[in-house]
């Protein structure tokens, strides 16, 4: 099982990804967290991070903008993000994996919608 | 268009999903929440894009303290901070969704959430939506067009 950043400014928010997590199979020293974009960015340079869930209406740094950064990056732009967000309809989906998400999620996020995205991202990668 | 006219058929299947899914209990219309009740906790999301107003989310004091210990499981106390910071988060789920919802060719905007306390009298503009959810906890959703 990789390692998970898991990024949103709702300590609620992280809980209930974590919880998704956890019925997925993953175990509590696996996932790390950050609050925006900015601290994740700090977080992935210093933990062995293989797996980035992030939201993406954040302060300091949104998400659209950590995509962008992780992208534009040598080091991180192999890792794979997967967007989980209430702002997600067929346009916002679109432009977000051209950006390079991975996978687009609607919040509230279920385990089996978590689930089925690492399945796929994993089939995609084998 | 402004927020107010973001109709039940819209706000009443986004409400009762997000309560549901997070909370797993049923809700459903209930016309009678208290907006004039001081213990109000309540947060505040601004519909950027499209720029329609706001979307405001609102509970009791002490049912928001008892939605946030069976959210938590105990796993965390439930200061002021914290059940704010868990309102706010419903809150911003509901109004990215009821946004989302709206044109599906525009990638939807929200503001950050902004929680406050206090009643909430009528505002000019503004639509109001209650909810009951089937452990009796009551919830109000306002929204509210630019002036």
């Amino acid at each position: 099982m990789p390692n998970v950043l898991i990024v949103d400014d709702s300590a609620t928010a992280r809980m209930l990804v974590r919880r998704c997590l956890t019925i997925c199979g993953y175990r509590a020293d696996q996932t790390f967290e950050a609050e925006h974009g900015r601290a994740a960015l700090d977080q992935l340079k210093a933990e062995g991070i293989d797996l980035v869930i992030s939201d993406l209406n954040m302060p300091v740094m949104d998400g659209r903008t950590l995509l962008r950064f992780m992208r534009g990056s040598p080091r991180l732009h192999a890792i794979p993000v997967i967007i989980v967000s209430s702002l997600v309809n067929e346009a916002a989906e679109e432009e977000l994996r051209a950006m390079g998400a991975t996978a687009v999620i609607r919040k509230p996020l279920s385990p089996a919608a978590l689930a089925a995205a690492i399945s796929r991202m994993d089939g995609a990668a084998a | 268009m402004n927020a107010a006219e973001i109709d039940a058929q819209i706000i009443e299947p986004v409400v009762t999903e997000v309560l549901e899914s997070t909370l797993f209990l049923a809700a459903e219309p209930d016309p009678s929440f208290d907006w004039e009740d001081g213990s109000l906790r309540w947060s505040t999301v601004d519909l950027h894009r499209p720029a329609l107003g706001a979307l405001v989310l609102a509970t009791s004091a002490a049912e928001a303290e008892a939605i946030f210990t069976m959210l938590w499981a105990g796993e965390r106390v439930a200061d002021e901070g914290a059940v704010a910071g868990m309102i706010d988060e419903l809150a911003n789920a509901i109004a990215g969704q009821a946004l989302a919802q709206l044109d599906p060719h525009q990638s939807p905007g929200l503001g950050l959430p902004d929680a406050g306390r206090g009643a909430l009298p009528p505002a000019a503009g503004e639509r109001r939506y209650g909810f009951r959810l089937e452990d009796g906890t009551r919830l109000g959703v306002s929204l509210r067009a630019l002036v």
